[in-house]
């Protein structure tokens, strides 16, 4: 394998638990998102615009549907001769069998992996956050500072600062101090959970990490704490920009429902940043003679005859006469029959609801749908199915 | 499974044909249904029937073609064994210039030779029908057939067409004219299946005898000699040709979602293109939309291709509107087509004919 400078590590073995149905068969990065990508495009399309092209994915939780949509990385342009999109799933070695224990221990295990290509720089990503992040000049900012670790940060309202694992840094963002959900906190900088490491370094720390009893093999709670107390350089970077945590189905339908304000933060239709996906190849959307759509995402492949109102749409679906969606997100390949109401609900993949049926209400919960589940004529939904 | 069949597109026939959209690309390339372009759909036919080796026979302004294709990655035709292949015409600096589509198969007749396959599927791009060729191939070989030719009913006279006439039993008489009248009640769907050792002979021959025209010496010229036989399809045929039939199928993709439904797997280039925007003041009705579409304005029957821009009170009706074109706020376009990325100023008014569309050149600023 030839050198690489960087290569990029992307946790994606999550479960996801906090989304529910949405991810009782499905890993969190491969969770529907902007009536067209997955959310594991958004990191994975961040690499190919940053011009890396070496991408190890680590699966482990519900990798059947995550497999299928990576393939060979060619959606992202990371079918390569030389590195590439490569999966990385726990294996079978002659020291054990073994599940990825913690994010360290999961690049641990595929020491190897990183050996092949003696990079100089390892990036760090994880599924499951929608944001756009030029790597490259984090990268930059990086080398300059001479740092050993590099952090991605934001700020946060002082408030929500306790929600947050927080860096308290001096006055050039060297960090001097991790603190989990820190009660009184002293820094407004949250970590993004992207991290540029020096490879020796990094190795270095997850061969120590790895012999350690007590481990919880986790780069916030261990890796990083150690490299602390070894008075290491770790800096921060403050990254300006959209960026949201999608780990809650109110998160997710918050930031399904950011992409229809009229100037929206997060702009997908930027041909200098295009997010790439698995093309499902349908046709054009067919919009009926009785449609009415206002303030809508609607994708390829839909048929549309009823009235979608602040609504965001993925391929295939089909809408009849008379039914109004409001506020809602649905997945693909969803059927939804004549004479329904939709309101404040997340409909997931292959869902079917018979005429007359009524799926939440105008102010209340966010409601979940489970995938291939059947919504019967006439019934009204005021709880998730799942 | 693999088919037997050798897959060939051949485009030298296309010349001269539709020229208000073939200015700067070749008939195959004409955009077509919101997303494709025209040789999408043969292409994608012959993937999906298991033709897995394809060659493309080009003429001329093959430009946009070529980007078009790649390397058949869309198609799944990026194969280490066969796979797609596109010939440049038979053009040399001491050559007389163009002389027929056979001379195109006789300088590449290696291709032939080498394939494994061993019967030989050939069709045109411009007319649009989801033909079985696997159930073309199963009668040539159950009929003893020499040649196969593939036809299919028609009411509408057609200037490109040309009819077919039979004796008994399928076997065909005459292939005519350009010229179809309802009366002559079947045309010739310019698809044809042989065996590829006779196709190689039958092609040496008539170059040796100077012959350069495959409808006149493999196919007229052969119906005494050989037994060539008729299949009949009996699906919807589009025959894209003329500006009018351009239009009047385009139109007809609005009348019947079925008939959409027919293209729902066809493959084509990938954008990656976001879904598209409703934002206030759309108003869409009877009409194909297309990805990467922002919409503020009205637009009724018609289609918008991908990355097409409406602004606020703009109006469209019985239009169609292709890739990056951008009509600005309260301009008014109604039966024209508006080739790729074709800016209508503010205000400005594009009006046709059901009869007589108007066509607005690629990037043409109204």
């Amino acid at each position: 394998m030839a050198k690489k400078e960087v290569v990029a590590m992307l946790l994606a073995g999550g479960e996801g638990k906090r989304l529910g149905a949405l991810t009782k068969h499905t890993a969190k990065p491969a969770v529907a998102f902007g009536g067209k990508y997955r959310i594991i495009d958004f990191p994975l399309s961040n690499c190919t615009n940053s011009g890396i092209d070496t991408v190890g994915v680590l699966t482990q939780y519900e990798p059947l549907e995550l497999n299928r949509y990576l393939g060979i990385g060619s959606a992202w342009d990371l079918d390569r001769r030389n590195g590439g999109l490569t999966i990385l799933p726990p294996y079978q070695a002659q020291t054990g069998k073994n599940w990825y224990e913690g994010t360290a221990n999961a690049i641990y295990r595929n020491l190897s992996y990183l050996n092949q290509f003696d990079p100089e720089y390892v990036l760090v990503l994880s599924g499951d956050h929608i944001y756009k992040m030029d790597y490259e000049k984090m990268l930059e900012a990086h080398k300059q500072s001479g740092a050993d670790v590099t952090i991605s940060v934001r700020e946060v309202p002082w408030e929500e600062a306790p929600r947050f694992g927080i860096l308290n840094t001096d006055s050039e963002l060297r960090i001097n101090e991790f603190e989990e959900k820190p009660e009184n906190p002293k820094s407004n900088l949250a970590s993004m959970g992207i991290y540029i490491f020096n490879w020796e370094v990094l190795k270095r720390h997850l061969i120590q990490d790895a012999g350690d009893a007590e481990s919880s093999f986790d780069f916030g709670k261990n890796i990083i704490p150690n490299m602390l107390f070894e008075n290491l350089n770790i800096r921060a970077y403050k990254f300006k920009g959209y960026w949201k945590d999608v780990g809650t189905i109110q998160s997710l339908w918050e930031a399904n429902m950011d992409l229809l304000e009229l100037e929206p933060e997060f702009d997908l239709y930027d041909p200098a940043w295009k997010v790439y996906s698995v093309n499902p190849n349908q046709q054009p959307q067919y919009i009926g003679n009785q449609a009415v759509i206002e303030t809508s995402i609607i994708n390829e492949g839909c048929r549309i005859d009823g009235e979608i109102n602040h609504s965001v749409l993925f391929y295939g679906v089909t809408v009849g006469d008379g039914t109004l969606i409001k506020d809602s997100v649905i997945f693909p390949n969803v059927t939804i029959g004549k004479d329904v109401t939709i309101h404040r609900a997340i409909l997931a993949d292959g869902v079917v609801v018979e005429d007359g049926a009524t799926i939440g209400e105008p102010n209340g919960e966010i409601l979940v749908v489970e995938a291939n589940s059947r919504v019967s004529k006439n019934d009204i939904v005021k709880q998730s199915i799942q | 499974m693999k088919t037997d069949l050798l897959g060939v597109i051949n485009l030298s026939g296309e010349a001269g044909f539709f020229k208000e959209l073939t200015e700067h690309r070749n008939l195959a390339a004409v955009p077509f249904a919101g997303r494709y372009r025209l040789i999408d759909f043969t292409l994608t036919n012959m993937v999906q029937n298991d033709v897995a080796n394809v060659g493309i026979f080009t003429l001329d302004n093959y430009r946009a073609l070529l980007d078009h294709l790649g390397s058949g990655k869309e198609w799944d035709l990026d194969r280490s064994n066969g796979g797609l292949y596109i010939f440049p015409p038979a053009l040399s600096a001491d050559s007389h210039g163009y002389q027929g589509d056979l001379a195109n198969f006789h300088l590449h007749r290696d291709f032939f030779l080498r394939s494994k396959e061993n019967y030989v599927l050939i069709s045109g791009s411009n007319i649009l029908a989801a033909v079985d060729y696997r159930d073309v191939l199963r009668e040539h070989k159950e009929s003893n057939a020499d040649i196969t030719v593939v036809y299919t009913k028609r009411e509408l006279s057609c200037k490109y067409c040309r009819p077919v006439r039979f004796s008994e039993k399928s076997r065909v008489t005459a292939i005519g004219s350009r010229g179809f009248e309802p009366s002559d009640e079947t045309f010739y769907m310019e698809t044809v299946v042989l065996s590829k050792n006779l196709f190689v002979r039958l092609v040496d021959e008539a170059i040796a005898r100077g012959e350069y025209d495959m409808l006149q010496s493999i196919l007229r010229s052969q119906l005494n000699r050989l037994h060539v036989h008729g299949y009949e399809y009996k699906g919807t045929a589009q025959v894209i040709h003329s500006l009018r039939s351009y239009y009047r199928e385009s139109m007809l993709l609005l009348e019947d979602w079925g008939a959409i439904n027919d293209f729902q797997h066809v493959y084509t280039k990938i954008k990656h293109e976001p879904p598209t925007r409703y934002l206030p003041g759309s108003k869409i009705n009877n009409s194909l939309v297309a990805n990467g579409c922002k919409l503020e304005g009205v637009a009724k029957d018609s289609i918008l291709f991908r990355g097409v821009k409406v602004g606020k009170h703009a109006r469209i009706k019985s239009s169609i509107i292709m890739q990056k074109s951008v009509i600005e706020e309260g301009a008014v376009v109604e039966y024209a087509i508006l080739d790729k990325e074709v800016t209508v100023k503010k205000g400005q008014v594009i009006r046709g004919t059901a009869e007589e569309p108007v066509v607005i050149k690629k990037k043409t600023i109204v």
